[in-house]
Parts: C-alpha cells; sequence; structure tokens
C-alpha cells in the first residue's frame, strides 16, 4: 500500500471508528467488523495486472480526493423542485437524503402489503438484522465491504402481499458544500407469488464532487417477479460505484432496466444467483457518455439450476473523450442442464478520443445449453445517415435522430409512462451534448 | 505399416491411445539440469554464437529471472496446474550424433531417421513428391532439412535457426525479438533465454515459394523441455506457406514447451502459417502430458496478410494466442482454429489482433471443443487503435460440449479506440444436437461416426484453411482425440 492510501485509509478508519462506537445492534456490529477488516486489507481496487474486474477502471483518482462522512443528515427538509424527481403520487415513494432515510420528503403511509424499516427498526429486529448482507458477501467485493461497514441507513423492505404501484426509492444527495460519502443500502424481499416493481434512482443537487457506494440486496422467493429500474444521474464530478446482488428462488423472475448517463467514473455491478429451477433474469440497460466520463457495466448471471433462462443487453452511446466498459459474464454451473442464456452489448461510438472496452464472456460447465454472445461497435450507419441526409435533414438533426432511435430500444422497457417521459427528458437533454463533442465520420 | 506419408499413416490408426508414444534409444547430450547464467552461456557456446546472441539471452535470462521473482508465471488463464520447478529441468538436450551437424540424410543417425519414419514425416528423397520441405528439430535441435539445395536455387533460406545464425546472422539479428522480445511475457522470455535451435525461413522479394515449408518438432528426452524457435521472414511481394507438426512420447512426468514463433511479413507479402499440434496429451487419466505455453505473433507491414491456421487436440495444457500486429496500411490478419480437449486436457487458446494501420481487416473463427474433463477457453483480444481508421474485424467463436463434465468458456476482450472501425463478434455454445445425430444413425453409422461427421462439418471453416494434406490429417485426429468421449 501506497503511502498515500495509508493516509487515506486512516480517513476511512476514523469513520468507521465513529459508526461501531455507536452500533447498538449486536448482528450489525458483527458485519460491520468483519467488512471493515475486509476493506480494511483491500483497499480500494487498483487497475493493476491481474486484477480482471478492475483492467480498464483507474481508481486512483477517488483515492485522491477526501471525502467526509456527513453524521448529521438526521431527517433533512431540502428545497428541491419535485419534477427533477422521477415521482408520481401513486407511487410508494421512498426518498433518502444524503444516504438517511427522510420521513418529511418520503409518503407518510404506504400500500398494504409493504413493510419498511429504516436502520433504527432493523437495530431492534434480530429477524431483520439477520438477513442483511448475506446476499450481497463482503468477503469478495471491496464496495460491499466498504458500504456494510460504513452505512448510515437502509431501506429494509418486505412485501408481503400483492401491491399495485411500484415501490420508489429516490436516493437524493443535497447541495451543500461538502465533498461526501454517501452509502445507500437497499434490502427488498418479496414473497411467494408476488409481482412487484422497483425503481431506484440517484440524483444530485451539487455539483460538488460525491463518492457513492450503493449496495442493494433483493431476495426474490419462488414464483415472484420483480421489474427494476435503475436510474442514475448524478452530476459529472461523482464516482458512483453500486453494487446489486440478487438472488432467485425457483420460478422467480427479475427484470432490470438501468439508464446510466451521470457521474465521472459510474458503474452498475450487477449479479444474478439463478439459484432454483425455473427462474429467469432479464438484465438491460443503455448508458450515454461524453466528457471524460467513464461507464463500467460488470453484469453476472450465474446459472446454478436446471432450466433457468437468462438474458443481458446493454447499448452505449459514446462521444467527447469518453470511455464505456461492457464486462459481461455467464456462469452456467455443471448440474444447470437446459440453461439458456444470451448476452449482447451494442456500442455507438461517435467521436475520435472514445474508448470501448467489451469483454463478453461465457464460463459453461454444463453440455445440454444453448449460449450465444454477440457485441459490436461503430458509428452511426453511413447509409442511414446519408438516407436522411439526401431528405433534407442537417447532419446534427439526422444524427441526432438515429442516435435517439438507438436509444429508444431502451427507453421502451421504462414501462411507466411517468418514468419513460422521465429518461426520455434526460436522454434528450443529453444528445445535444453528445453529439456537440461527435465527429463527422465517413458521411461523404 | 505402409512407408507412405503423414496421412496414410494417420490414417492408419485405431485405438484410442496416443499413437506417438514412442521413445528413440538416441544417446544424447544433456547439461545439467537447473537454469542459471552459466547453463545460458554453455547452451551459447554449444552453438558456438557470436557475442551478440549471447548478450541477448543473458538479457533476456536476467529479464525473465526478474519477472520469476516479482510476478511468477501468468495466472490468468483459466488452466490448473501445479507449479514448475523451473530448476527441475533439462534445458539443453542435443542428439549427441549432432554435434557434427549431418551434410547429407547419409549422415544422421539412423536410428533417429527410424524416428522420423515412425513419425511419418516424409523426410527421405522418393517422399519429396509429397512436395513438402521438412526440417525436423529433434528435442530442441534441429536435425535435417529437406530441398534445401531446391530453394537456395529461389534464393529461400531455409534451415535450422543455428545455422541462420552462422551463415545469414544480419538477418537473424535485424529481426529476432522484433515481434516477440525476450521482456513479452514469461515464456517468451524463457524461450529466449536458452532457446536451443528452432527453424529460420527467409523469402526473398516477389518470390513465391512453390512448396510448403515445414517444421516437425519432438521432445524425446525426459524431463527437459523443449524451447524452439521459429522466424519467418517474407520480404517485399512475397509468398510461402508453412506447415508444423509436432508430437512427443509416452510420459508419465509433465514435459515443458516453450516456444517463440516470429513472423514478419513485409510491404505485399503473405504468410500462411498452419499448425497441427498433437503433443502427448496425458494418459486419460490426466497424468503426464506436454505443458504447451507457446508465444506466436506476426507483423504485417503494408499491405501484407498473415494467416494462422491451428489444429489443437495435443497437450495436457495449451496456452497459445497466435497473434498478427496490423502495423501497415490495408494489412490482413487471419485466425482460424480447432481446439480440442478430452480426458484430463485443459486448453486456453486464441488470438490477438492488434490494428495500428488504416483499412486493416481481421477474421477470427475459433472453434472450440470439449470432452470428457476437459476444459476448453477461447481469449481473444481484438484492439483498435486510435490510427486504426476503417478497421474491420469481425469475430466467430463456437464452442461445442461433449458429454456433461466438460468446460467451455469465452473470453474475448473488445478494445475500440477509434469511432470508424467496425467490429463485430458473435459466439455460441451448445451441445451436437440430437436432431442431426438421430438423423445419422438412423442411417446407419454408429454414434461416435455420427458425431466424428457433425464435428468435422461443424470445423470445416477451419479445416478448409489447411494445406490439403494436413486437412485431412486434421480430421483424422479431431476423429482420434475423441474417441472414448462418446457413447
Amino acid at each position: 500500500m501506497s503511502n498515500n492510501s495509508g493516509k487515506k485509509m486512516k480517513i476511512y478508519q476514523e469513520m468507521f471508528t465513529g459508526i461501531i462506537n455507536n452500533e447498538t445492534c449486536n448482528v450489525l456490529n458483527v458485519i460491520r467488523k468483519n467488512a471493515w477488516s475486509t476493506f480494511s486489507a483491500k483497499g480500494f481496487p487498483t487497475s493493476r495486472k491481474k486484477n480482471e474486474l478492475w483492467k480498464y477502471t483507474n481508481l486512483n483518482v477517488i483515492e485522491k480526493k477526501s471525502y467526509e462522512l456527513d453524521y448529521n443528515a438526521e431527517n433533512l427538509k431540502i428545497n428541491i423542485d419535485e419534477n427533477e424527481l422521477p415521482k408520481d403520487k401513486k407511487w410508494n415513494n421512498i426518498i433518502f437524503i444524503n444516504g438517511k432515510f427522510s420521513s418529511t420528503h418520503s409518503d407518510s403511509t404506504f400500500e398494504t402489503g409493504i413493510n419498511f424499516y429504516n436502520i433504527s427498526d432493523v437495530r431492534k429486529n434480530k429477524k431483520l438484522s439477520e438477513k442483511v448482507a448475506k446476499i450481497a458477501k463482503v468477503s469478495d467485493h471491496n464496495f460491499v465491504a466498504l458500504n456494510s461497514a460504513l452505512f448510515q441507513d437502509i431501506a429494509f423492505i418486505e412485501v408481503s402481499s400483492q401491491i399495485t404501484q411500484p415501490i420508489n426509492v429516490i436516493n437524493i444527495i443535497s447541495n451543500d458544500s461538502k465533498q461526501k460519502i454517501i452509502l445507500p443500502r437497499i434490502f427488498i424481499e418479496v414473497t411467494d407469488n408476488l409481482n412487484i416493481e422497483l425503481i431506484e434512482s440517484y440524483i444530485n443537487f451539487t455539483n460538488k464532487s460525491q463518492l457513492v457506494i450503493p449496495v442493494t440486496e433483493i431476495k426474490l422467493n419462488p414464483k415472484s417477479s420483480m421489474n427494476h429500474f435503475r436510474i442514475q444521474e448524478e452530476n459529472e464530478n461523482t464516482f458512483h460505484i453500486p453494487t446489486t446482488r440478487v438472488s432467485q428462488e425457483s420460478n422467480s423472475k427479475f427484470s432490470s432496466v438501468s439508464f446510466a448517463t451521470g457521474a465521472s467514473i459510474g458503474r452498475n455491478d450487477i449479479l444474478a444467483e439463478l439459484e432454483d429451477e425455473g427462474s429467469e433474469s432479464d438484465l438491460r440497460g443503455i448508458y450515454i457518455t461524453h466528457g471524460s466520463q467513464q461507464q463500467d457495466h460488470e453484469i453476472s448471471t450465474s446459472h446454478k439450476s436446471p432450466n433457468c433462462i437468462s438474458n443481458q443487453f446493454y447499448k452505449g452511446i459514446l462521444s467527447g473523450k469518453s470511455h464505456a466498459v461492457f464486462s459481461g459474464k455467464v456462469i452456467v454451473e455443471r448440474n444447470a442442464q437446459k440453461s439458456v442464456a444470451t448476452q449482447k452489448d451494442l456500442n455507438l461510438m461517435l467521436s475520435y478520443g472514445a474508448e470501448i472496452d467489451a469483454k463478453p464472456s461465457l464460463e459453461i460447465y454444463a453440455d445440454d445449453v444453448e449460449c450465444a454472445h454477440g457485441a459490436t461497435a461503430g458509428h452511426v450507419d453511413k447509409n442511414s445517415l446519408f438516407y436522411l441526409l439526401s431528405r433534407g435533414l442537417g447532419e446534427i438533426e439526422a444524427k441526432s435522430m438515429l442516435v435517439r432511435g438507438f436509444a429508444e430500444e431502451m427507453l421502451d422497457e421504462f414501462t411507466h409512462e411517468e418514468l419513460s417521459n422521465f429518461v426520455g427528458n434526460l436522454i434528450n437533454k443529453k444528445i445535444p451534448l453528445v453529439l456537440a463533442e461527435s465527429d463527422t465520420i465517413g458521411t461523404t | 505399416m505402409t512407408n507412405k506419408n503423414t496421412i496414410s499413416r494417420n490414417s492408419d490408426l485405431s485405438g484410442d491411445e496416443y499413437q506417438w508414444g514412442f521413445t528413440t534409444d538416441v544417446e544424447t547430450e544433456l547439461a545439467p539440469k537447473g537454469l542459471n547464467t552459466d547453463i545460458v552461456k554453455l547452451i551459447s557456446s554449444k552453438k558456438d554464437e557470436p557475442a551478440w546472441l549471447l548478450d541477448w539471452r543473458i538479457k533476456a535470462y536476467e529479464n525473465w529471472e526478474k519477472l520469476n521473482k516479482s510476478e511468477g508465471e501468468p495466472d490468468w488463464a483459466m488452466i490448473n496446474y501445479p507449479g514448475i520447478d523451473y530448476q527441475d529441468i533439462y534445458y539443453y538436450a542435443a542428439p549427441k550424433s549432432s554435434s557434427n551437424t549431418p551434410k547429407s540424410l547419409d549422415e544422421v543417425d539412423p536410428e533417429m531417421l527410424e524416428t522420423f519414419e515412425k513419425l511419418g514425416i516424409p523426410l527421405n528423397e522418393r517422399e519429396k513428391l509429397a512436395g513438402v520441405a521438412v526440417d525436423a528439430v529433434f528435442d530442441s535441435v534441429s536435425v535435417a532439412t529437406t530441398m534445401e539445395d531446391k530453394l537456395k536455387e529461389l534464393g529461400i533460406i531455409f534451415c535450422s535457426f543455428s545455422e541462420a545464425v552462422k551463415n545469414h546472422p544480419d538477418l537473424v539479428k535485424k529481426y529476432l525479438g522484433s515481434v516477440v522480445p525476450f521482456s513479452d511475457n514469461f515464456f517468451a522470455g524463457l524461450n529466449s533465454a536458452v532457446f536451443s535451435d528452432g527453424s529460420f525461413a527467409y523469402i526473398p522479394p516477389g518470390v513465391r515459394c512453390p512448396i510448403e515449408l515445414m517444421t516437425y518438432f519432438r521432445i524425446n528426452t525426459e524431463g527437459s523441455g523443449q524451447f524452439e524457435r521459429t522466424l519467418i521472414v517474407a520480404d517485399k511481394g512475397s509468398y510461402v506457406s508453412y506447415l508444423e507438426g509436432c508430437t512427443a512420447p509416452f510420459r508419465k512426468s509433465h514435459q515443458l514447451h516453450a516456444a517463440v514463433v516470429e513472423l514478419v511479413a513485409l510491404e505485399d507479402a503473405e504468410i500462411k502459417y498452419s499448425t497441427i499440434q498433437n503433443w502427448f496429451p496425458g494418459t486419460p487419466e490426466g497424468e503426464g502430458g506436454v505443458y504447451n505455453f507457446v508465444t506466436k505473433r506476426g507483423r504485417a507491414e503494408k499491405n501484407a496478410k498473415i494467416s494462422w491456421t491451428q489444429v489443437e487436440t495435443g497437450s495436457a495444457i495449451t496456452w497459445k494466442y497466435p497473434s498478427v500486429i496490423l502495423k501497415g496500411d490495408n494489412s490482413v490478419g487471419e485466425f482460424y482454429s480447432v481446439a480440442l480437449t478430452n480426458n484430463h486436457q485443459q486448453a486456453d487458446t486464441g488470438t490477438k489482433m492488434i490494428h495500428l494501420g488504416k483499412n486493416t481487416k481481421s477474421t477470427i473463427v475459433s472453434k472450440g471443443i470439449s470432452a470428457g474433463k476437459g476444459n476448453n477457453t477461447y481469449r481473444g483480444q481484438v484492439q483498435i487503435l486510435p490510427g486504426a481508421e476503417n478497421a474491420v474485424n469481425h469475430t466467430i467463436c463456437d464452442s461445442l460440449l461433449v458429454g456433461d463434465q466438460c468446460g467451455a468458456h469465452t473470453v474475448p476482450y473488445i478494445e475500440v479506440r477509434n469511432p470508424t472501425a467496425r467490429l463485430e463478434h458473435e459466439a455460441s455454445t451448445s451441445k451436437v444436437s440430437e436432431d442431426k445425430l438421430f438423423y445419422l444413425m438412423s442411417r446407419g453409422l454408429s454414434e461416435e461416426e455420427a458425431h466424428h461427421m457433425i464435428i468435422t462439418g461443424w470445423s470445416r471453416d477451419v479445416i478448409r484453411e489447411l494445406p490439403f494434406e494436413f486437412a485431412v490429417e486434421a480430421s483424422q485426429l479431431l476423429k482420434v482425440s475423441l474417441e472414448g468421449a462418446v457413447g
């Protein structure tokens, strides 16, 4: 460990001391101590050789900055323009500000069937606290460890009967002058046979660099299903490094679609574990980057039982000097016969200086499987562009149409009208930025 | 057994055991086990090498030792093996009679000739009809080169590496390490320090080599490593097709093979490099077998083309990534591979296509077959660097699983730094279709025959890239290697 990172470690050590000294729950106490010993041993991952997970991502820049933990963010009330949030009155809105639950901004009641607990409830109830950090394992992940050691609050949700509206968890970072480390945490368990929707969004109202390290644990019991929507539109100085872990029982179905447009370095790290027969996982997303942004997608699906189906489908639009990484992995274990898995990553690269690293990998130990994957990278199609130009459209207009068309397929996955409008607006806002930094390529 | 050529010899094969497992009782000269500067110096002095080459070896050794202490062997591949004790290997094993290099076939140790008879190498006069010039490397030392005279007329140089060092030092000095520097990786570094021989070919400008050049490699001595080095330079506008085959005796201990192949295709030149790798794969129980850790790379200058075709059926472990650096504008790189693992074999193989020049094109077709308890990984990298305007890559890598105890893995790395690139990668993994098997078996084929037919058909895109003689051999090899995997 270098001198510099040794010093930084001291800062995190101080945060940990502050947290552990006030941890009254024995179960969480043990989790935090284990997590800290993992993180203090591992530190931040390096992109040095041999670290396959961080091969293309250099986090030194994070280590060079100082972040502080906000100990005083109890139930903050801030001025927010509600229109800037992906929100609908009908939904079950749960709002966290700076990593802590805000009862002021959240709905006062939720639909019957939603049992919501925050950290003080979890501390009091061993049945709840014992479920924390079981699906997202501390031992093998630097950032799950860091979050587990330091998280200040949690959205602990059990869905016990059928609900009609989505559960909407919004993580807001307020507008103040501090560089903060925020550790959002969600645990959600869905009872057998229920179908629910979860929206998870990360939005900030500051231009300061923030270090956001969320952990989301999802447990789907037999025959339950979840549509998961994830929106990340933080400022372009922020580092957003989340981990999502999904444990799926028999015949459960998990569909997730993510939209990533913000952050300096943003990541989306999902592992869906198909524990039991007949489960399905469908992971999708779109990323749009410009300037010097980097978006990583670390997407893994693990087939652990027979007759499971999985899909990974991601699309990227890049311009400026931005960088995207897609690292998809499908693992089919020996007994997972009759598995069907597909994997796809398509990239639109609009400028010189942009960089795409795609690694769609398959690891297969069962013979009766059908697995296929594909990846492409290229500029907007010359012929399509020519067609539009020949009909009198300007170059920017034509490109804008093609880029929007490329994104449209993923936008359609945001099946709620309010949500797809919200994401659609974000895309519309981003496209001019992206095109302003694009190069003219092969139009003649 | 009739004495024809490789093809018929191989088609005579039956039974499911390794057919090339004989050893030859030739007096061998061994340097002491272990690796140190003295051994490197000894190898160099045995070969009467010039000072610059010794210097190069020493530098390579020092670099390797540093690497060995700091990082050790590369561990990113999906292969498992107990650590190799690099001090427990003979780094120099030469048939004794070769200290007086034979001038013609008559002078070659008769027992060795018999070995090549057994191998089915068309080494003697009569088999020139096969149209193949062979440089046979026996325990790292080149034994005999055929058809040298005929090639000489065209100005083509085809000889052992040691002879090239003696007779064409300028060419060797200019190109040695120019594609694979000794600092490239652990095994290339090891090879650079201790390589004992290999093949060298130079095709002069504008010459189309009229016959296929061929090298046959064999490890004979127990406990010895084989470290040969091949360097092929195709000068401007020339063409050469080069074949390489390899076998090793049946041994219960593992043998290390760490070779380096460097190809240089200058402007408008074309090199076609075909390999049939059939090193001893180990027993069905997983004992013994060759550790095949090989670095192969070519550099293609303007308008040049380099094409790698490989059929990998042997070795306990295969670790190799024949690559092309597409340096010149309009250069072309191709990689066609069939890799088969059965029993306890492991293969982690693929290619790298590094696009530097404008309008460069690369094609990758990889077919992996896993059977028994074998693990087969395709690992490939396609890199489009910022200057590679309008580069195109198309990759297909398919895997076939035979039996439920094997593994098939695909790990492509796609790195694009230029927006004008067009890059497509597709891959699939599946087992042999029940319908196809049923169809063939209902027409009277046994299950094994049906499998063989389907697998040969499935591999056709690669096999058809091989020179005709090799294609037949490859198909037979697939059949033999798969025996016992079905039914």
